[in-house]
């Protein structure tokens, strides 16, 4: 039951999650970012989230292919 | 049936990519008002894609996978970046045909760091041949001095 409980939420954690959690967590903030960013100070900041997702793209590849010649 | 993984894997691939379109068919469906009209253009779309599917199963075979791989993320990234941003309270220059340039930034982004990735590789692959043999390895390298004569 346990082991099924387990392997539930590792299924869950790699769809949402996927391999790093760190971009995970660069694209909520982004998300988090833009957000304020249209509604609290007004700003339409269109430009925000594809930067921050090639950031983290870039950012993503980079540290997977370190050191793998 | 006789591979047995090749059907789990399209099977899970299938029911996910499926309750997706559920998903989206509700929720479009719901939100205009009209669920049995978003739930017919399901159906028709399942029959095209499935007719599509057996028409040019031959030459899709031949795309080579990290192709489609790539293609694929490209467009997750592109609809992904442009809805997420949408949600979060963006009105996109253009609207909707933002995504006509956003999909090919991405694109040409993600080209640009494959071949960053390709050229810093075959860098690394010239400075490791031209590198001087320490004299440690050299000694290693060499047949021993008894066997020389």
């Amino acid at each position: 039951m346990i082991a099924r409980l387990r392997s539930f939420g590792a299924f869950w954690y790699d769809f949402v999650i996927g391999d790093d959690w760190r971009g995970g967590v660069a694209v909520a903030a982004a998300l988090v970012l833009t957000a304020v960013l249209a509604h609290d100070l007004g700003v339409n900041a269109w430009w925000l989230m594809p930067a921050c997702v090639l950031a983290a793209l870039g950012w993503s590849l980079r540290k997977a292919t370190k050191g793998k010649a | 049936m006789n591979d047995w993984y090749a059907f789990t894997l399209s099977f899970k691939g299938v029911l996910l990519e499926g309750l997706e379109v559920v998903f989206i068919a509700i929720t479009f469906g719901d939100s205009q008002g009209d669920l049995g009209a978003a739930a017919l253009a399901a159906a028709a779309a399942v029959v095209v894609v499935a007719v599509v599917g057996v028409a040019v199963r031959a030459p899709l075979a031949r795309v080579p996978e990290n192709t489609m791989k790539f293609a694929v993320g490209i467009m997750l990234t592109a609809f992904g970046t442009f809805w997420g941003a949408e949600g979060a309270g963006v009105r996109w220059p253009g609207g909707d045909a933002a995504l006509l340039v956003l999909v090919p930034a991405i694109g040409l982004v993600s080209l640009g760091y494959g071949l960053a990735l390709r050229q810093s590789r075959a860098a690394a692959a010239a400075a490791s041949r031209a590198a001087p043999v320490s004299p440690a390895l050299a000694r290693a390298a060499a047949p021993p001095e008894d066997a020389v004569h």
